[in-house]
């Protein structure tokens, strides 16, 4: 049984065990942060995405074996109850969320993407939302929401 | 590097390494690149395989070099860093597009060209047509030998290659052509693209197409070159060119792969409407249309 060392949400955690294993089972198996969501499981729908050293990664098809040492955020990691990020925010404020299966991955993606894109117009934001999938269909309300993150000069 | 059989990640150091641990088949050790295929294993209720070789600190595997003649790519180049990196070269759009364009942008973060390559029952990639349409070179190492395959070789022979070779690096000719690639999608996420086309002409001075490449996949179980379609363009003047007549009449070369997403008569039938936009594109917008 091997070990790899992980630094997840600025905490030092070991992982031991199959290292094929993806990181999003070793997230919510292991460490019990379950914010990260199970779904399409070849990365596709979003709902597990996590940024591994700052990239914006599918955690269910990265295996835990090749991040010794890695920096992982998820979505407990990017805002606290008492200080939610500006993604957070502005979903909460617009009313957003529905099933909230797939918020998790929205926050973390978009949390990525505003940090290069400050000033998107509506069709940059739908492009890389292609790796989000909301099974409620409540696309155009979120787009609403991120675009008035833009309006108001926050920053994630 | 700990080298122990079953159930683990072997995290090469070096080419030679990787290599090595190929050559004992007592480790059971498949290549891993990205990951995005092999860890797809459970959903497509394939075996997962006995130990999994890490690629992912092998600098010789990484980096692009351009010069004027030529460019190589290290088999462990992401496709964020492609699209990147080649967004200013004009002759070698089709790669670029594909890049961009592929999957969603997590999975572009992750998946490389070399992994994309190597994956050869994965039905609709978007880098192979375009390395097709560009005359790639695959570079191919074991530990006995070294090799520069052509790609339409490759792709020929690579369900059947030995699995104790890895895919170095992919070589690319530059020069006076344009390129392009167009992908079909019936949704804009969630899914593959049912057709898609990669294609690269250069005009000479009479406005003639010289030597086209057209490549095909998602088509068929495997990409293919259009050789009907290159033949009925090469040496056609541009102005008097239409496209959707002569690549109706190429169409019997194909045939479909019925799927869940689309039945194989359909992947068929758009392919017309795809090298027409194709080749309309790099007559018109430098290789890029921002609606693909």
């Amino acid at each position: 049984m091997m070990t790899i060392r992980l630094k997840i949400n600025n905490e030092n955690l070991e992982y031991h065990g199959d290292t094929r294993t993806s990181l999003l089972e070793v997230l919510r198996k292991s460490f019990r942060l379950t914010g990260s969501k199970s779904v399409c499981g070849e990365g596709f729908c979003g709902a597990c995405t996590v940024h591994i050293n700052g990239k914006l990664v599918a955690s269910c098809i990265q295996a835990v074996g090749v991040l010794e040492g890695a920096e992982i955020t998820t979505i407990e990691g990017v805002g606290s109850i008492e200080q939610i990020n500006s993604i957070q925010q502005a979903f909460e404020e617009h009313d957003v969320v529905q099933c909230g299966m797939c918020f998790p991955g929205m926050v973390m993606t978009f949390t990525a993407f505003f940090e290069t894109n400050p000033n998107p117009t509506r069709n940059d934001l739908k492009e890389f939302m292609s790796g989000n999938m909301c099974r409620c269909t409540g696309y155009e309300r979120i787009i609403d929401a991120l675009l008035s993150i833009q309006m108001h000069g926050r920053v994630a | 590097m700990e080298e122990t059989a079953g159930n683990q990640v072997i995290v090469a150091q070096n080419l030679r390494e990787a290599l090595s641990v190929l050559d004992n088949a007592e480790l059971g050790a498949i290549p891993v690149a990205g990951g995005t295929w092999v860890m797809r294993a459970p959903i497509r209720k394939e075996k997962t395989a006995q130990s999994f070789l890490s690629l992912h600190a092998i600098e010789e595997l990484k980096g692009i070099e351009a010069t004027a003649t030529e460019l190589t790519v290290g088999a462990m180049v992401s496709h964020r860093q492609l699209a990147t990196e080649l967004i200013d070269m004009d002759d070698l759009t089709s790669i670029q597009i594909a890049a961009e364009k592929s999957a969603n942008p997590s999975v572009r973060n992750m998946a490389t060209i070399g992994g994309n390559l190597c994956s050869a029952d994965f039905l609709s990639p978007d880098l192979v047509p375009a390395l097709m349409a560009c005359d790639a070179t695959i570079c191919v190492q074991s530990s006995t030998a070294k090799m520069a395959i052509p790609i339409k070789k490759y792709i020929a022979t690579r369900l059947g290659r030995s699995n104790k070779e890895l895919v170095t690096k992919i070589r690319l000719p530059r020069g006076l052509f344009r390129s392009t690639h167009q992908r079909l999608m019936i949704r804009k996420a969630g899914e593959y693209p049912v057709a898609n086309l990669s294609m690269r002409i250069s005009i000479d001075q009479d406005g003639c197409i010289v030597d086209p490449r057209i490549a095909v996949a998602s088509v068929e179980n495997q990409p293919r070159y259009w050789v009907g379609l290159e033949d009925a363009l090469r040496g056609k003047k541009v102005s008097k060119i239409k496209i959707k007549e002569l690549a109706i009449d190429q169409l019997g070369a194909f045939t479909g792969r019925d799927g869940p997403d689309a039945p194989g008569w359909y992947r068929v039938r758009v392919l017309p409407r795809l090298a027409s936009d194709a080749l309309m594109t790099l007559l018109c917008d430098q290789g890029r249309d921002d609606d693909n």
